[in-house]
């Protein structure tokens, strides 16, 4: 369900974010920040703007950690329940 | 305790302790660490009189390491862990001067290490000789310190430990640090600011201190709902990454940045969203020089540094090239600023230990800080840039963060930064590197086309570059030198203007 969302989180990376990689390049399953794709925190910063724009969700403070983006796989679960539940919030 | 003020802290019952996230430690079981490390010096024949060199970074056994040196007046060079190279992910370690006769290095804890790590103090506490050692005598209780290097090669900084307490003791009271407090260290410690601004205020009173490496927005968030932290000591990149990344306001105490500019609608967004924040100026030499204080009004801490630090005292040279300029507003009370510090370093030594006689920033006690600013009526000092980022073109003086700022009001703009390359018509050749906002489609043509109407002739850059994002050195500064290189090459053919 959510693989198609992985493959639009790569185009989003590949053509929107300021990292220098291609969609092809990106590994779902490795970490976004040191040791996988290196995002830093403008990245990360620019990456959570664009999420919120392409899919039309809005993350709270409490969703903004680690685990939440610690891979695209487990991104792309996330909004997929986000989309599909408004009103969810982890607290 | 020389530097831990507060001893009541140290005792059984008290609950404040030092965290990185991975390892806590209460402050009451300090004193019980350090036992530890002196056997262990003891029993590796580190004497007092011997000078260590310590890799640095922001962790608990570090911090702990660190002040048990300077507690016990060792004298010691504190310097980064070492750069990781991109290829291999492995740490290069840093060299270390001959006059230190022992290298220490924490290891870090991995995931096993959990919640222990002072059992294991013997396997990540790595002691070795240094194979290029030569004696060098000077007194104890001398902290070396090297400068970033960013505007060249890092020197040898001397402090005494007594002057270091000295400065820290001037922090806690401008930034009324008590220990209540829990203080957020996301800048490293082996720097003057984190160290003397940071790390040594928060000991001295006893507060809680959480210290992050290597931080990025989700995980200082994540440490900031686990830790409850109410001070923090920053960037203004760092300001600039919370005050867009965070969504909800939660505000702070107080929250010190130093290391660079701030701009004015970074202060204000940061403000709004996080609370009270102030701004610090200080060098590796000098410590802290000025800051703001949380007492002063919104309005005062956006403009101006601060007030100096107790018995500091400051000199405005006027520069010879600063011409009056109604259209920049600058004022002939702008020059260079020379600093004199009761706190202030002791001088400069080589790599061998020697003291460097009479370096010409550093004249009779009075350190030439390379920096632009004045001095306002009421004594506040206001900060303007570095002094060598201004170069004379028609003759006046113009200074890159005045070409900065007015660039930067422009809509589309996110960041600029000015530098001199080649030669124009005017004098030195101007290129101004912008990242713009997302979504705008300015052109560098039509950026150079506005700067007709909002700069003076002779301030109008020769060059405008759009770049995605600007290069950065290890301690989160600007990588001027780098940025300089990527356009080097086609900088014969500036002279447009």
């Amino acid at each position: 369900m959510s693989t198609t969302i992985v493959e639009q989180l790569k185009t989003i990376i590949a053509e929107e974010l300021d990292v220098n990689l291609k969609a092809e390049e990106i590994d779902e399953h490795v970490p976004l920040f040191e040791g996988g794709l290196g995002f830093d925190s403008i990245a990360t910063v620019e990456l959570i703007a664009l999420l919120e724009r392409h899919f039309g969700i809005e993350f709270s403070d409490a969703e903004l950690s680690p685990e939440t983006f610690s891979n695209l796989t487990v991104l792309a679960d996330f909004i997929d329940k986000k989309m599909n539940s408004p009103s969810i919030t982890v607290v | 305790m020389f530097f831990v003020q507060d001893t009541s802290c140290l005792s059984s019952q008290e609950k404040n302790v030092i965290t990185d996230g991975q390892f806590t430690c209460p402050y009451s079981k300090i004193l019980g660490v350090f036992e530890y490390i002196r056997s262990l010096f003891e029993e590796r024949k580190i004497d007092i009189t011997d000078c260590v060199a310590l890799e640095c970074d922001n962790s608990v056994l570090n911090v702990l390491v660190l002040l048990f040196l300077l507690e016990n007046g060792y004298r010691f060079l504190l310097l980064s862990k070492g750069v990781q190279s991109a290829q291999s992910m492995m740490s290069v370690p840093p060299s270390i001067p001959s006059f230190c006769r022992y290298r220490i290095r924490v290891e870090s804890l991995n995931d096993n290490g959990k919640g222990s790590g002072l059992e294991h103090l013997d396997r990540i506490l790595l002691i070795s000789a240094n194979e290029q050692w030569v004696d060098c005598e000077a007194a104890r209780g001398i902290l070396y310190l090297q400068t970033s290097g960013s505007t060249g090669v890092p020197k040898i900084v001397v402090h005494s430990h007594a002057k270091l307490r000295e400065n820290a003791l001037n922090c806690v009271q401008r930034f009324g640090l008590s220990y209540e407090d829990r203080v957020t260290i996301p800048v490293p410690i082996y720097h003057m600011y984190g160290l003397g601004a940071a790390l040594l205020p928060s000991l001295a009173v006893g507060a809680s201190i959480d210290l992050q490496k290597g931080t990025n927005l989700l995980r200082y968030l994540q440490r900031e709902r686990e830790f409850e932290s109410n001070v923090a000591f920053v960037t203004p990149a760092f300001c600039e990454t919370l005050a867009k990344g965070r969504k909800s306001p939660r505000l702070y105490k107080l929250t010190v940045a130093a290391g660079d500019r701030i701009r004015e609608d970074t202060f204000s967004r940061y403000e709004a969203k996080c609370g009270c924040l102030v701004k610090l100026y200080g060098s590796t030499e000098m410590g802290a020089i000025a800051a703001g204080s949380p007492d002063e009004a919104m309005e005062i801490r956006l403009q101006q540094v601060g007030l100096p630090m107790s018995g500091v005292q400051i000199r405005v040279e006027p520069s010879a090239t600063v011409s009056p300029n109604p259209l920049l507003d600058y004022s002939q009370k702008m020059g260079e600023l020379w600093c004199y510090h009761p706190a202030g370093f002791n001088g400069y030594v080589d790599r061998a230990g020697l003291p460097i006689q009479s370096h010409p920033d550093f004249q009779e006690y009075w350190f030439r800080t390379k920096d632009l600013g004045q001095l306002e009526p009421d004594g506040r000092l206001t900060v303007l840039g570095r002094c060598d980022r201004s170069v004379n073109r028609d003759g006046l003086l113009v200074p890159f963060c005045e070409v900065e700022q007015a660039i930067e009001t422009l809509a589309g703009i996110e960041s600029v930064i000015v530098e001199a390359q080649g030669e124009s018509p005017r004098g030195k050749g101007l290129v101004a590197y912008c990242v713009l906002t997302q979504e705008t489609t300015l052109s560098e043509v039509e950026i150079r086309n506005i700067c007709f109407n909002i700069l003076p002739k002779y301030a109008i850059p020769d060059r405008v570059v759009i770049l995605n994002a600007f290069p950065l050195l290890q301690n989160g500064k600007v990588d001027r030198q780098k940025l300089i290189s990527m356009t080097a090459a086609d900088a014969m053919n500036l002279a447009r203007g």
